[in-house]
């Protein structure tokens, strides 16, 4: 099954709309329940809106089905445009949707997932750096991107190294680029602030702000040992992923290689997400979904150990299946 | 060969002499015991003793006192050395409620908002003795979101044998001028007894819940008020009820409490488990604004559901100038602002109860800044004297005792108040007699008789110390864990009387 997702045809896009679909049929077929406590202003008006327009729970199931999908081959575009990985596939994207359909709540519209949007645009962006002749148009894009996904979830905040960082590798070591990546960052949350405090409404966004000031980004991850079966799987798989790209890092052009790396530092960030959030490492997961779909897809393009990869995605699948329709909760 | 024997017998002789005279000792000796004492650390100031199993004992840290969001959970060795430290794993996206060891096993109550369904569901979650979640958590209760209110606070209790849980809220009604009581209970954490909702003729706003409680058969009581029509001036403005729901005959039964000259200021009620009855007591004046003077008994049976006792009395003047400080022209001269910490049933029928006079006084001061005069609002909270009643089963006193003290604190953290401990033989008082760090932890243990005495428990020598009396828990019937602060480290210590 693996050989069709390892090229980038036609054919291996509609089988992998076809297989996205298959894989989040669960929101349409069993209630889910998805709880989600104080979100923000901008997250509220979206599930508002979501309550009031498509209050049903396949109506959810559909919106995120569609948002993931999309996003899925974004991540396919920037895989195969950048040369991330050193072949063009749809498998990044196939183990985006896959990574981001493993749990039964995963499968709702979540603040979470529409802010990963951001946070996708935001890697994106971050691609141009090295080429770029003036990065400071990236650097200004990727603040405001982050900035965006910030209204939505807070915890995205973790995210702001992250872009110092890559800037850092991807250019130089700039105090001009810190700073207005800093300072995009807080325009949209400027803007917001300033619609709110028109109509008088400012108070939700200060408490907000205030909580994630305050809150604890340690939390514990709160996996139970069921839960944490898929990992036993996947873990092994991204650690090989990773020695894979370790051995073969110089054989890559430089911007491949500062890519990848700039993939690799990001998921110790998704992995904070996880224990930032306040809502369960479920919703969390399409922030860590991002470095670990291209660390996956890097590991299944390679044709050799056929029959292994090939029971490893069965094993997903299979996991997936019963975290949907057989597990409790 | 003879001589030996002849002191056998006489050391045998002592020995059961000095178990004669040391026994009526034993009975009022405390044995104090120590944890490790811990740097706060992320203001974690706020503590909340869960309870002992054999496996431990479990207590809960948060920043704020509402131990909603944030949370951290501890495990403690029966040597009270801590064993874990970990932030509450929830597994939803939520509020915690409550957490409750329930049949020995530890359970986190939690409510979150359900975006799929939208309502509000109520979960229980199971963890094992190593603070893990076991499974996942199962929704025990859900209600329309529409019916919310954020501000008031779901209440979760255990019965007295903790095998049952009870769940009581206020949502708002249909109509505008009407409110629900929802009244849930379980066998265990999740195998619901019962489920229902009641209306009431008013508001949420002005329904005011006094007390909840279940009792070993899960049957449950709510103590609350709300307005009622009438002349002002004449009778009391509020309705006073306790609302008594029995499930094995689907009734709900309601018991108006106060009456004629009957202007309630406080009130509180107890499930006696042994002899099966519910007793309400509470403090009242005769007239609107005047001194409160007079005190209320009832009793009610669980098995006939009828009025065993309804009994009310001005206080003896003898006795009031016992209780309240001497006489003067600025304090009312009766129980105004005696609050009910503790009613503790007797098992022939009657009461111990406890009351602590509490006061909130504002202090508006001026002070300049950068040349502008600005003014400042603090806030003092004072807790003084603590009377102690004994009411017989007919609603005559027994006896009164009081404890003397003078405690003022100025916000929500205080070492101010009591911790009220009732065992076999004695009711215990504990608190801090001075709140610097001059202070001594005091006892002030009072028998059924009526027999008082006080002493210094924790005498503060070699170190600094102050209970926090809020934050206490009987862990059995003679030993309560409480959380102290030692040398401004947070100790936990072990008394048992």
């Amino acid at each position: 099954m693996l050989n069709l997702f390892r090229t980038n045809t036609l054919s291996a896009l509609i089988a992998f709309l076809i297989f996205s679909i298959l894989i989040r049929l669960t929101g349409f077929i069993i209630d889910i329940p998805l709880y989600i406590q104080s979100p923000t202003p901008a997250a509220q008006f979206v599930l508002n809106w979501m309550h009031q327009y498509a209050p049903l729970g396949w109506q959810s199931a559909l919106v995120a089905a569609l948002l993931v999908i999309l996003q899925a081959f974004f991540i396919n575009f920037i895989s195969n445009s950048q040369q991330v990985i050193f072949k063009d596939s749809v498998l990044p994207g196939l183990f985006f949707v896959l990574l981001n359909s493993i749990y039964a709540p995963q499968q709702l519209l979540t603040p979470q997932l529409i802010a990963n949007t951001f946070l996708i645009l935001l890697v994106f962006r971050l691609c141009f750096l090295y080429e770029s002749p003036n990065p400071i148009f990236p650097v200004i894009d990727a603040g405001i991107l982050l900035g965006l996904g910030l209204l939505f979830d807070p915890d995205l905040i973790l995210y702001l190294p992250f872009i110092l960082l890559s800037i850092i590798y991807m250019t130089k070591f700039n105090v001009r680029y810190l700073l207005v990546a800093i300072l995009s960052i807080g325009v949209p949350l400027y803007f917001l602030a300033a619609f709110l405090y028109v109509n008088g409404n400012i108070s939700n966004l200060l408490e907000a702000l205030y909580y994630t000031i305050d809150k604890s980004y340690f939390k514990s991850l709160g996996i139970t040992l069921e839960k944490g079966y898929i990992w036993f799987v996947i873990l092994p798989i991204l650690t090989f992923s990773a020695l894979q790209i370790q051995t073969n890092f110089f054989r890559n052009k430089v911007k491949t290689r500062r890519l990848q790396l700039m993939i690799i530092i990001m998921v110790p960030f998704g992995f904070l997400s996880l224990l930032a959030g306040d809502y369960g490492f479920e919703l969390a997961l399409p922030y860590l979904s991002i470095p670990l779909s291209f660390l996956m897809a890097n590991y299944f393009v390679r044709t050799s150990w056929k029959w292994i990869k090939e029971i490893s995605l069965f094993l997903i699948l299979a996991a997936i299946v019963y975290y949907q329709y057989l597990m409790k909760n | 060969m003879i001589k030996p024997n002849i002191i056998n017998l006489r050391s045998v002789f002592y020995l059961i002499m000095a178990l004669f005279i040391l026994k009526p000792l034993e009975g009022n000796t405390q044995a104090i015991e120590w944890g490790s004492p811990q740097k706060i650390k992320n203001k974690n100031l706020f503590t909340q003793i869960i309870g002992e199993t054999s496996n431990g004992l479990y207590l809960l840290r948060c920043k704020n006192s509402d131990f909603s969001a944030e949370v951290i959970i501890e495990k403690y060795k029966s040597n009270l050395s801590q064993e874990l430290s970990i932030s509450l794993p929830l597994a939803v996206n939520g509020l915690v409620e409550r957490v409750l060891l329930v049949n020995n096993e530890l359970f986190v109550f939690i409510s979150a908002k359900n975006v799929s369904t939208n309502t509000i569901d109520i979960l229980a979650q199971k963890m094992d003795e190593n603070l893990k979640n076991v499974g996942g958590p199962s929704v025990i209760c859900s209600f329309p979101v529409a019916g919310y209110l954020e501000r008031r606070k779901i209440q979760v209790k255990t019965n007295a044998a903790k095998t049952m849980v009870g769940i009581m809220f206020l949502t708002k009604g249909t109509e505008a001028n009407e409110s629900k009581l929802n009244l849930y209970a379980y066998q265990g954490a999740t195998q619901q007894i019962f489920g229902r909702q009641f209306s009431l003729e008013s508001t949420h706003k002005e329904v005011f819940l006094t007390a909840f409680d279940i009792d070993n058969e899960g049957n449950a009581y709510v103590l609350l008020d709300y307005p009622k029509t009438v002349e002002k001036g004449s009778v009391d403005s509020r309705a006073f009820f306790l609302y008594a729901y029995y499930p094995d005959l689907d009734k709900m039964f309601a018991y108006e409490l106060g009456g004629q000259d009957q202007f309630i200021e406080e009130l509180g009620f107890t499930v006696n488990n042994f002899n099966k009855t519910i007793a309400v007591f509470g403090f009242y004046s005769v007239a609107e604004g005047k001194d409160v003077n007079g005190y209320f008994y009832n009793r009610y049976s669980i098995i006939t559901k009828e009025t065993l006792l309804r009994f009310q009395s001005l206080v003896q003047p003898e006795i009031l100038e016992k209780l309240l400080p001497p006489k003067s022209e600025k304090f009312p001269q009766g129980l105004d602002n005696f609050y009910i910490r503790k009613i503790i049933p007797r098992s022939d029928g009657g009461i111990m109860v406890a009351a602590e006079k509490y006061t909130r006084v504002e202090q508006r001061y001026n002070y300049y800044l950068n040349n502008m005069p600005m003014e400042g609002v603090r806030v003092i909270f004072n807790y003084d004297d603590v009377v102690l009643w004994s009411v017989n089963s007919d609603g005559s006193i027994h006896f009164t005792d009081v404890v003397r003290k003078k405690q003022s604190a100025v916000g929500e953290i205080g070492n101010a108040g009591v911790a009220i401990i009732p065992t076999q033989d004695f009711v215990h008082i504990l608190y801090n007699s001075d709140l610097d760090s001059d202070g001594n932890v005091m006892l002030h243990s009072i028998n059924y008789q009526g027999r008082a005495e006080e002493k210094v428990l924790i005498k503060n020598t070699s170190f600094n110390i102050s209970l926090v009396p809020s934050e206490f828990r009987q862990v059995s019937a003679n030993s309560l864990v409480a959380s102290t602060i030692r040398d401004k480290l947070f100790t936990l210590v072990r008394i048992k009387f």
